[in-house]
């Protein structure tokens, strides 16, 4: 049935608002705090839903309007339990050192805005992403993706936002505005390479991911003198 | 490129004769994997001569194997003496993603951010930073695998998105040692000693295709819908 | 590989192609300034140089003696995507490819770039062999496990030895390779080895990347291997020399192909559409 992680670990890049890094662009599974839900409720936790490849208009800017599930405090669950049942929600076990999970029955388009103007308390793994894609899925359409297939569809995005946040990191660090450095990026990143592909095709071949990284590194190294 | 086959593959041990029969064919075109030579020749050549000589008490696979890992202890000892911050830009300069580095190290992405702010690490996982660097090291040169980081990102079974890396996180060096260094070994019988319920795992009708906007999406494959 | 030696074909069977050229030995190598020298003649073809570090252990079995350790580096250049390197060693350089595009149009051009620099940068003292060589792994769909029914597609010569009509009853081939020399000039040679096999021939996990590399499973191989070899008089290290002979020795490997493989396989298994690996 649907699966579920081996460990809680397994789901977060940050559990806690203070492990959150803000040079992370904003994805899939990312939790805000303070989020009014149009036809939901008013301020309280919101998870992003918008499929990530889904998520900007040019690459950089957010949609204006992201879809986002209430968040609240739920039962901890027994990790095996996630596969046979709850499938309206998605579990966020020690999520800022509680038990919560996102509520697929409540859920809205909320505008960007919003969210950019709100306090990120936690980013999800790809595999956090993944299963939480299973599930929204598994309840909209009864339709079982398995994550190993929806990681292969999504990892390219996943491997982008962590370039991107390292080079907004690294940029920030020197000195520069976190929105030219991922312009910067997003610009660098559809860029062709030596060989005339597209170093943001190439991240969707494992083989290449490493060269784009190493390449990356040196870029910024060499930039920064 | 080693080529996956030769003629003595084909046929079993030959009946003997006291005819010394001569391969009287030229020998033929090299590729590259032919033309360099790496430790693991050392191994085919034992193999021949252990069906000759009784002075030797092991088999090479053995021996081969024993000395791996004895030469992985002494590796990681030797790094596990480096700065860890040291040893985390190699990792980094080798194309490691801080997501993977780690997981490799079992740790969450803030606790390596803090290890590079300079913050130190435990023992243990001093440890295991040093064990992968040593790893990625002789697999790098003794094996001549040229991007290690790629290759461990590499899916190395075409039905299973198991990779290196999986087997590194979950401890196994032993079959990924295999892996790197033994062109005959079968991914399939290392998958199998990995995760034996492979087949039922990942088996599935979905597949992931490029869709009209030129991003990847979900379909079931052609004869199952 | 074609007809022509042009890629018409979506689904090609041509899994790699190799050239290899031995000469005498280079006393020292592929030093460092002529690896860099090369590398700035080949940087617009193979981009990327590694250096690979060789080590050749000698071991007496059962006699006291101590092992004894030669240690020798070289360089490696590749493209970008690492379907194409080239390896120069003390005795000999060869160029591999898993993506051929072409004789005229890819791999001729290639190594006249190559041999032109390297006659250029680090001449050998003569040539000993030029090598050409082309494997082929033809799968077909319908081919599900060996031996296989090749008999709509390979050419009836190639499979005698599983032919109903020579093989009594009693007899059940399950695989076979066939090896057959042709002298093909004075001083050259085609060696073809054929025959049903399972799996891959070239490794697909190889240090040269295989793009979509198929499934493992049941194909025909044709690996075809047409030679040079110096006799009596070891030539000179001449680019345009071993041009020509490349030449020569690629069209004995080409008019092999067209004549093992039959119209039904260039037709429903070539022209069919590129199948990927899973």
């Amino acid at each position: 049935m649907l699966e579920y992680p081996s460990s809680v670990e397994d789901l977060y890049l940050a559990s806690f608002r203070e492990e959150v890094e803000p040079s992370r662009p904003v994805l899939t599974g990312d939790v805000f705090e303070g989020v009014t839900i149009p036809g939901v409720d008013e301020r309280d936790y919101a998870l992003i839903l918008t499929h990530p490849c889904s998520m900007r208009k040019d690459g950089v800017n957010l949609v204006d309007r992201l879809l986002m599930a209430r968040v609240t405090e739920a039962p901890d669950l027994p990790l095996p339990d996630w596969a046979t049942g709850h499938f309206k929600v998605m579990p966020l076990p020690a999520l800022m050192g509680g038990s919560y999970a996102a509520r697929f029955a409540e859920i809205g388009l909320v505008q960007s805005s919003q969210v950019q103007d709100s306090r990120r308390v936690a980013c999800l793994t790809p595999f956090g992403i993944n299963l939480l894609q299973q599930r929204f899925i598994w309840h909209l359409t009864r339709f079982l993706a398995p994550t190993h297939r929806l990681n292969e569809a999504s990892a390219s995005v996943f491997e982008e936002a962590d370039l991107c946040e390292e080079w907004v990191m690294v940029t920030t660090e020197q000195g520069g505005t976190a929105h030219q450095a991922e312009t910067d990026f997003h610009e660098w990143i559809r860029t062709e390479d030596e060989s005339g592909t597209r170093r943001q095709s190439d991240l969707a071949d494992p083989q290449r991911r490493a060269g784009i990284r190493r390449e990356m590194r040196r870029h910024l190294q060499t930039r920064s003198g | 490129m080693k080529l996956a086959f030769d003629s003595e593959s084909i046929t079993d041990e030959s009946t003997g004769t006291s005819i010394g029969l001569r391969d009287t064919t030229e020998a033929p075109t090299r590729t590259i994997a032919d033309l360099v030579q790496h430790v693991g020749f050392l191994k085919n050549r034992t193999r021949v001569l252990v069906a000759d000589s009784n002075d030797v008490h092991h088999s090479a696979d053995e021996l081969h194997a024993e000395s791996l890992d004895q030469l992985l202890r002494t590796t990681t000892a030797q790094h596990a003496r480096e700065p860890l911050a040291e040893m985390l830009e190699g990792l980094s300069d080798s194309g490691f993603s801080w997501r993977e580095i780690a997981r490799l190290a079992g740790v969450s992405v803030p606790a390596v951010r803090k290890w590079r702010q300079g913050e130190s690490a435990s023992g243990e996982n001093r440890h295991r930073i040093a064990r992968v660097t040593a790893f990625c090291e002789i697999v790098g040169e003794q094996y001549l695998i040229d991007d290690v980081a790629s290759w461990l990102e590499t899916p190395f079974h075409t039905e299973a998105p198991v990779t290196g890396l999986d087997l590194l996180t979950n401890d196994r060096f032993d079959l990924a040692m295999r892996l790197a260094g033994d062109d005959g070994v079968d991914p399939e019988s290392i998958l199998e000693q990995f995760e034996p319920d492979w087949r039922e795992r990942y088996a599935t009708s979905v597949e992931v295709f490029v869709a009209p906007d030129g991003q990847p999406g979900l379909r079931l494959r052609e004869g199952d819908s | 590989m074609t007809p022509t030696g042009r890629p018409p074909y979506p689904n090609a069977p041509l899994a790699l192609t190799v050239l290899e050229i031995r000469y005498p030995e280079l006393e020292e190598g592929v030093g460092r300034r002529a690896q860099q020298h090369m590398r700035e003649a080949l940087r617009g073809r193979l981009p990327l140089i590694e250096n690979i570090k060789e080590e050749q252990i000698e071991l007496a079995i059962g006699a006291p003696m101590p092992a004894s350790v030669q240690r020798r580096s070289f360089p490696r250049f590749t493209t970008r995507d690492r379907t194409t390197a080239l390896v120069v060693k003390e005795q000999a350089l060869a160029i591999e490819t898993t993506e051929y595009e072409g004789w005229e149009e890819n791999f001729r051009p290639l190594i006249a770039q190559v041999v032109t620099a390297f006659a250029h940068i680090s001449p050998p003292d003569g040539l000993l062999r030029i090598g050409l060589r082309y494997i082929d792994e033809i799968r077909v769909p319908e081919i599900m496990a060996l031996p296989g029914d090749w008999r709509p597609y390979i050419d009836e010569h190639l499979l005698a030895p599983a032919d109903p009509g020579f093989i009594p009853a009693s007899l059940r081939p399950t695989t076979w390779q066939g090896l057959v020399q042709y002298r093909t000039a004075s001083d050259s040679t085609l060696t073809v080895r054929y025959g049903p096999q399972d799996g891959h021939a070239v490794n697909p996990r190889g240090s040269t990347r295989r793009k979509d590399a198929p499934d493992p499973g049941p194909f025909f191989l044709l690996d075809s291997d047409s030679y040079w070899q110096a006799g009596d008089e070891v030539p000179e290290f001449d680019a345009d020399w071993i041009i020509d002979t490349c030449n020569s020795l690629h069209e004995p490997t080409r008019e092999f192909f067209r004549i093992a493989a039959t119209d039904k396989l260039r037709d429903e298994v070539f022209d069919a559409p590129r199948r990927h690996g899973t």
